[in-house]
């Protein structure tokens, strides 16, 4: 039997639904600005004839009169994208070749050449006919009219995401967050047991689940909303192995930039120190402690549940966004597609549930909703700086068992700055954090045996204070 | 079954508890005292609520501040101050408690219909009243199939009807041989059951039965075709007093040995007079 009191909540709760959904549609649809982004070459991009410009994916040499450009993009893009190649010789006339890849399939999408005689020239427009990560090669061939003792370049390569693809993840967003809280109330809810381990989650989560996952469902889609920036600008070819693909993939930070991860946290954060000391404050602890069971199951079933109410939102909207916008990875590179969800999850676990106990010491220690409140902003800020790292190593750990050959070292450190990056610095600091393999695995130690521990330690203080502590 | 061996129980500077040495075996015991005497402290000690500053408590014999998990598995607790968990229906709580315990939902059904909570369980509690609530949270206790019941203030906020058949549910309990702890500063008529009882005040035992030499004084309860009669030959045993309650005749005394002769031939029964004794003393 479901009672009225039900349906009357699932009736508001789908109202709120439907207005958020309208709201958003017609902001994506109507209101919202496009975000173009792109990458353009360094400040004084240039080449002699004694040094050329290289690097892994950026090459520019000069010799003779000939000046060559050749530059590689992994870009993922969404379906309907534009993408512009633009590029400033010195002179004319000069050669201007776009290959366009798809780095899932190997199929070559757009293989363009063109000789120009002018030196400025509409680049070509390209619309990403699927949602994929595409391999650009740029290439630029400028024939000088005399040796040159240095010449320069400018490349620009410019996104515009398509709006539609926003419009369309409201849809998607909305569906899956309707047909999981239906799933629950409808099916679920009348069904429930409160026997064991199980019982302690239920009950758990039908104190918390409407302040808890309601709000922070709605701040995940908006997120996935307002972020769609489909840029990569990665290095190296993301076809030659399998880490290279999954570091491209890594970038892919619908749901994981920066500012929606510290507003995402903060109010996860409070919400839990909230929940934790509001059920002190109103003696429910207490009403917990004249039933059989023991505080240690229920610590670690509280842990549970909030972990679960409070980052099942993000993780579920993440995982199915991600395939909504690359199925073409998942059918054509399962296995690097599944390694990636395995690795998505595995990182988010660990961040999320290390981000957890700081608020839960503050509301355990002093559970006073009020204090606590305050107190886990302050810890979660500190905290911010602290996570990507132990995140990192986390990560990393399993490729400290063997030898590392250079170049693996070399997609390796992309693989940290990409994480760094992305749970610590905006996009345009990707790049600028450097992590130091030559530091030695000192450094390394430092962490493993700094924070992790620490944090280890904190889950122990918490559980000690929690199970030995007084109900009066 | 229930001791406190010199114990102390202190808040910070408040003493809540002084030095208390008190025992509760089989059948109905209440605790009897003004607010603030220490009686929930004591009781929240027994439940493992609370871990005594000196001395020490057993229940069963099992410290239950270390083992509250197996205390609280025989004795079923209620506490005035515990709080109805709000965003629950009354159905949903008591169902969540069942199944914590082991207890039989049909078994919850009866004394749910007997306390008249199925008319209304199915609701949030949020809107309940204090008393609907108070009636909740009493059947999730009484319904227990527990070896021992701790009730803390169970008669406040009841209305007359479920007064009484709380006080039924707790009868049935004393029966089946179970322990009953009742703290209350409010007396119903249930202690005339009385197996044994303590009184406190600021913190400290007044009086405890049995095990102290103190005179407490016995009601008489008489019912009868010829309560005149039966009241003039009450006088004879010089009472502090007799009243008269329909075809009822209480006769309130101090313990003497003709009493029980008396009792015997009216077919009268006899308790323990625990509001008498509990008005003296808080008088004093």
């Amino acid at each position: 039997m479901i009672s009225l009191s039900v349906f009357k909540s699932s009736i508001n709760l789908l109202l709120v639904l439907l207005i958020t959904f309208s709201l958003l549609y017609v902001y994506f649809t109507n209101i919202a600005l496009l975000r173009p982004c792109g990458v353009t070459s360094p400040v004084d991009f240039c080449a002699t004839p004694e040094r050329s410009f290289e690097t892994t994916h950026e090459k520019l040499k000069l010799e003779g009169k000939k000046l060559h450009l050749e530059r590689f993009f992994v870009v993922l893009l969404g379906r309907g994208d534009n993408v512009t190649v633009d590029v400033i010789p010195p002179s004319a006339p000069w050669t201007y070749s776009l290959l366009i890849i798809d780095a899932i399939t190997g199929e070559v999408i757009v293989d363009y050449s063109i000789v120009n005689y002018t030196v400025r020239f509409t680049p070509p427009l390209f619309i990403a006919p699927r949602s994929t990560i595409y391999y650009i090669r740029l290439e630029a061939r400028v024939d000088l009219k005399e040796n040159a003792e240095k010449a320069c370049l400018v490349y620009n390569l410019a996104i515009y995401p398509a709006k539609r693809e926003d419009a369309v993840n409201v849809i998607y967003a909305f569906t899956a967050l309707l047909l999981g809280v239906l799933g629950v109330v409808v099916i679920l809810k009348p069904t429930v047991k409160y026997s064991g381990f199980l019982g302690e989650l239920v009950i758990n989560a039908k104190f918390m689940w409407l302040w808890s996952f309601t709000p922070l469902a709605f701040l995940v889609i908006y997120s996935t909303l307002l972020d769609t920036s489909p840029i990569v600008p990665l290095f190296p070819d993301p076809r030659r192995d399998l880490e290279n693909k999954l570091i491209a993939l890594q970038n892919y930070r619908e749901l994981v930039k920066v500012d929606f991860l510290a507003l995402y946290g903060v109010t996860s954060i409070v919400l839990y120190a909230l929940l934790f000391t509001y059920r002190r404050e109103i003696g429910e602890e207490k009403l917990r402690d004249t039933l059989p069971y023991s505080r240690l199951k229920r610590y670690f079933s509280i842990i549970l549940t909030h972990f679960i109410l409070l980052y099942a939102p993000l993780l579920v909207v993440s995982i199915l966004h991600l395939f909504k916008q690359v199925p073409h990875i998942a059918i054509h590179e399962p296995y690097v597609f599944l390694k990636y969800l395995q690795h998505l999850l595995v990182v988010t676990l660990f961040i999320y549930s290390v981000i957890s106990i700081l608020p839960l010491v503050v509301s355990i220690l002093a559970p006073r909703t009020s204090i606590s409140m305050l107190l886990s902003v302050v810890l979660y800020l500190l905290l911010l700086y602290e996570t990507p790292v132990s995140a990192t190593l986390f990560s990393l750990l399993p490729l400290f068992r063997r030898p590392i050959p250079m170049y693996r070292a070399a997609s390796l450190g992309l693989y940290v700055n990409s994480l760094v990056g992305v749970y610590l610095y905006t996009p345009e600091d990707i790049g600028k954090y450097v992590f130091s393999w030559e530091g030695g695995i000192g450094r390394y130690i430092d962490y493993f045996a700094g924070t992790p521990l620490l944090y280890l330690a904190l889950i122990l203080l918490c559980l000690v204070v929690y199970v030995k502590r007084e109900n009066p | 079954m229930f001791t406190a061996i010199s114990v102390t129980k202190k808040f910070g500077p408040i003493i809540a508890l002084n030095n208390v040495t008190i025992e509760f075996n089989r059948g109905l015991n209440m605790l009897l005292g003004p607010n603030g005497s220490g009686k929930s402290t004591l009781l929240k000690l027994w439940s493992g609520l609370l871990k005594p500053t000196k001395g020490r408590v057993e229940v069963y014999g099992l410290d239950p501040w270390r083992r509250r998990a197996e205390v609280v598995k025989r004795v079923a607790v209620f506490f005035e101050d515990l709080p109805a968990p709000w965003w629950l229906s009354g159905e949903e709580y008591v169902k969540y408690v069942a199944e914590k315990r082991g207890i039989d939902w049909s078994r919850v059904r009866e004394y749910a219909e007997r306390l008249r909570v199925v008319e209304y369980w199915k609701r949030l509690i949020r809107g309940y009243s204090s008393g609907m609530r108070k009636k909740l949270m009493l059947l999730a206790v009484l319904s227990a199939e527990t070896e021992s019941y701790i009730l803390d203030e169970p008669y406040t906020l009841l209305d007359k009807e479920s007064l009484k058949t709380i006080n039924e549910i707790i009868v049935e309990r004393v029966r089946e041989d179970k322990v009953v702890i009742i703290a209350s500063h409010i007396l119903t008529g249930i202690e005339k059951l009385v197996n044994g009882f303590a009184i406190l005040h600021n913190g400290r035992v007044v009086v405890k039965y049995p095990g102290e030499l103190v005179e407490i004084p016995l009601v008489v309860e008489c019912k009868t075709d010829k309560p005149v009669e039966i009241a003039r030959e009450a006088l004879t045993l010089n009472p502090l007093r007799v009243e008269f309650r329909g075809n009822i005749v209480y006769i309130y005394t101090a313990k003497k040995p003709e009493i029980y002769k008396f009792t015997r031939e009216y077919s009268c029964v006899e308790y323990l007079d625990l509001e008498t004794l509990y008005r003296e003393l808080m008088k004093t």
